[in-house]
């Protein structure tokens, strides 16, 4: 079965990345198609979704939403798009996400795109989309069985759980130098800590960046994007395989946040071109305080930032604001909550409009040990956020209980 | 007392009102709104043609009708919304159009977040007030007599010596002390014009630092940055009658001015990410081993498409860029690159908040590298008038103003 993607966009031609789009999808074996409209119909179209469009190519977008809600269209998921500097499609790319998601059960993926947006940015999300209808079933499970491995070879860490009879028995994880030297590392010491050997495995998952590398390598069962795994292993771990959630994964470089339902990821935005917004900002700071970043979150905790004056969010300006704070006799702890709260309103700010954010929030990821930042993104969220055990290893987790559906 | 008309959605609600109040409380202006009727609302979306869906942004094309009818006095207009609003961005900018083609008033818009503290807007409402209140010293187009402009910036500290309309010293010191960077500054503009310090009969100061510095000096005009550096650019472009835009990309701000007969009438003022200032050259150019004034010609060479750089962070953006390096990208590539992506940030965080008008005059230390030039012209699609001496915008600027002193 070849996957069916619609896509639902304005100025994805004009912007010249429409070959980039064609490409992205033909690399993970889609296919994409422009629904088709009653061209009569564009004119009312506003009308009809009591929507107010100026724009004749937004008013075309919403046709097609139309198109794919009323079933006239055989896709099997959306990808809606529109350029980063229009007002009005961001508007209009939200009310088409929703009204896909209240009428069909078909995954979306929302992007805004520049000039400048390559096949390799979008390929992560086309692939999800794609994993997300092919195998559904597999995702669907919610038990781990047997012995299996995953492997989640990330752009800082590489992790490795090992799982037997649903529950993890075994985890390590290592700094990823090169991605196969680390992943053998890792799978070393988490059988190590299991009391296995690695032919007593049953399957292996991989997940990550490396995925691939590592597939070859290990001669995986499973190679899969990480945005399924880690949903899948988010909600195991915090024990929320049925309903909703979001789940935030803040990294060392680049952020996810994923909803989801029912264990399935359904829609997802990824971030990752500013360091003001990631894992980095809390490295540097902590080396700025001369602390280690896991002492960080602890510290912030006891802080007020409230007395900080922060004039950017930037790494580069930001850190420098702390710095003279710092010089001028600022408390360590106020600052560190500064810097907490910093990245976590970067993290809102730029990624968490352009999903709808369901509760409970569950957050992973190496940065969800750092309290501060937890506890800043409770603040600004206005909700508790759950972070489960093995948080660091939600994606090693995750393609080891997918994989065992595979065995 | 100025009275500055605030049109805005979301201020109370956000928190940030006092901090607005506080602004413009410091630069000694008064904050008035408009008194608007319920039926009214309705009644200015019809005028001005355009339909917000939200009550409050309906109020604010009610308000923007009422100062460009007169019911409201006002000497200038302040219009903000919350940055994470989409359709507050689309009625932002109508509102700004509006308020410009029906009135000469000056205008800034703004996007504000929760943390937006009255520091930020200081600058704003400080530029604001001193087009209004200083209105007849700006028309001045000719210098007089012999006058001395120091513009104190974050990066460097200029100081031009100008006599009958002519620049006849110049002064260009890195800033360390702002005092005594101002004083070295200050020297080397008097030996270069070939004076005595006391042949000086008026003194004007600009920049970040313009206070320190004045104290040192007693200067006999303060003058904040939008008013000299707009100024200064289109005198020295020769272009003070009708219509311009004023580009100045700092070491750590950046401002776009659009300027009608040599006075601005909006503006963005940027600094938040150091991805789009001079600083992210400065770093590049020493990772590439050159002075910073020889990027500029090494970039010509190159060709940014070569280059894959994801992210326009300045920690990001130049890991990537030294990674390029290291597997054997020539290093013109590479300085193309880093000149493309400044002069795309300044096009993407703050060209889209005002209407460029030509010609574009491009000035400040940056303007001198010929890589970021191009880049520019190449993004807005126009020539772009670097003129002589440009570096030196807002201290000849302060310089030509300053000449309304001389007793």
């Amino acid at each position: 079965m070849v996957v069916k993607i619609a896509q639902i966009s304005c100025g994805s031609h004009y912007a010249g990345i429409q070959n980039e789009i064609d490409d992205s999808i033909k690399r993970v074996g889609a296919e994409v198609f422009f629904p088709e409209i009653d061209t009569a119909s564009v004119e009312q179209i506003g009308d009809e979704f009591n929507y107010n469009v100026k724009s004749p190519g937004i008013k075309l977008m919403l046709a097609r939403a139309k198109s794919v809600i009323d079933g006239q269209t055989d896709a099997d998921a959306v990808f809606i798009s529109s350029c980063f500097r229009c007002a009005e499609g961001a508007l209009v790319r939200n009310e088409i996400r929703k009204m896909i998601q209240t009428e069909t059960k078909l995954p979306v993926v929302m992007y805004s795109f520049t000039e400048r947006t390559t096949s390799t940015e979008l390929l992560t999300r086309m692939e999800a989309l794609v994993t997300i209808v092919e195998r559904r079933g597999l995702l669907e499970l919610q038990k781990q069985q047997g012995l299996t491995a995953g492997l989640d070879s990330g752009s800082t860490t590489t992790n490795a759980v090992i799982m037997q009879d649903d529950e993890v028995i075994g985890t390590d994880w290592q700094p990823t130098t090169d991605v196969v030297i680390a992943a053998e590392k890792a799978f070393k010491n988490a059988l190590k800590v299991a009391g296995l050997k690695r032919s007593d495995i049953e399957a292996i998952g991989t997940t990550g960046y490396g995925r691939y590398e590592l597939g070859k390598h290990f001669s995986a069962d499973l190679i899969q994007e990480e945005i399924s795994v880690n949903s899948k292993g988010a909600v195991y771990l915090a024990d929320r395989q049925r309903g909703e959630a979001t789940v935030l994964d803040i990294g060392g470089m680049d952020n996810k946040a994923i909803t989801i339902r029912d264990g399935i990821p359904d829609s997802f935005t990824m971030g990752g071109i500013c360091a003001g917004a990631s894992g980095r900002f809390l490295e540097m700071t902590s080396r700025r305080l001369g602390i280690d970043v896991s002492k960080l979150g602890e510290l912030a905790l006891s802080g007020d930032r409230g007395t900080i004056n922060m004039n950017s969010y930037c790494i580069v300006f930001g850190i420098q604001d702390l710095v003279t704070t710092l010089a001028t006799g600022e408390k360590r702890e106020n600052v560190a909550a500064a810097a907490c709260y910093s990245v976590a309103e970067q993290v809102y700010e730029q990624q968490l409009q352009e999903v709808d954010v369901r509760m409970p929030i569950i957050q992973v990821g190496g940065t969800s040990l750092v309290k501060g930042l937890v506890h800043a993104v409770s603040d600004i969220l206005g909700s508790e956020v759950i972070v489960p055990r093995l948080s660091q290893h939600i994606g090693a987790t995750g393609a080891a209980l997918i994989v065992s559906g595979l065995r | 007392m100025i009275k500055i008309a605030q049109i805005s959605c979301g201020t109370e609600y956000a928190g940030i009102q006092p901090e607005i109040q506080k602004a413009v409380d410091a630069v000694g202006a008064e904050l008035v709104f408009s008194d608007i009727e319920f039926e009214y609302i309705s009644k200015s979306a019809f005028e001005i043609g355009y339909f917000p869906a939200s009550g409050s942004l309906q109020g604010m094309l009610a308000g923007a009708r009422s100062i460009v009818e007169g019911r409201t006095e006002a000497d200038g207009v302040f219009i903000a919304t919350c940055f994470r609003c989409a359709e507050g961005a689309l009625v932002r900018n109508e509102v700004r159009r509006y308020i410009q083609k029906n009135t000469g008033l000056p205008v800034i818009t703004y996007a504000f977040t929760e943390r937006t503290k009255s520091s930020e807007l200081i600058a704003r409402m400080d530029a604001l007030s001193t087009i209004i209140s200083m209105r007849s010293l700006l028309l001045r187009k000719n210098q007089e007599g012999i006058t001395l402009g120091i513009d104190s910036g974050s990066s460097t500290t200029n100081a031009i010596v100008m006599q009958e309309n002519e620049i006849v010293g110049r002064g260009w010191v890195p800033t360390t002390d702002v005092v005594e960077s101002a004083e070295r500054s200050v020297k080397e503009a008097i030996e270069d014009a070939g004076i005595k310090f006391k042949d000086i009969q008026a003194i004007g100061v600009t920049g970040y630092g313009r206070h320190s510095v004045s104290e040192k000096y007693k200067a006999d005009l303060v003058i904040e940055e939008v008013s000299s550096a707009s100024k200064g650019a289109v005198f020295l472009a020769d272009k003070q009658e009708d219509e311009a835009t004023v580009f100045d990309i700092g070491g750590m701000n950046n401002k776009a001015i659009t300027v009608r007969d040599s006075i601005s009438d909006s503006f963005s003022l940027g600094g938040a990410c150091a991805g789009s200032s001079g600083r992210f050259l400065e770093v590049v150019s020493r990772r590439l081993d050159v002075n910073i004034d020889e990027l500029g010609k090494l970039s010509l060479e190159g060709d940014y498409r070569n280059v894959k750089m994801e992210s326009y962070c300045m920690v990001f953006g130049i890991q990537h860029l030294v990674t390029t390096l290291a597997e054997g990208s020539n290093r013109e590539d590479i300085a193309s690159a880093a000149c493309h992506s400044v002069a795309e940030q300044l096009y993407e965080q703050q060209l889209q908040e005002i209407e460029i008008r030509h010609p574009v005059i491009f000035v400040g230390g940056t303007s001198l590298i010929d890589g970021v030039v191009v880049a520019l012209e190449e993004l807005i699609g126009s020539k772009i008038t670097v003129p002589e001496d440009s570096q030196h915008m807002g201290a000849v600027g302060s310089a030509l103003l300053a000449s309304s002193y001389i007793h």
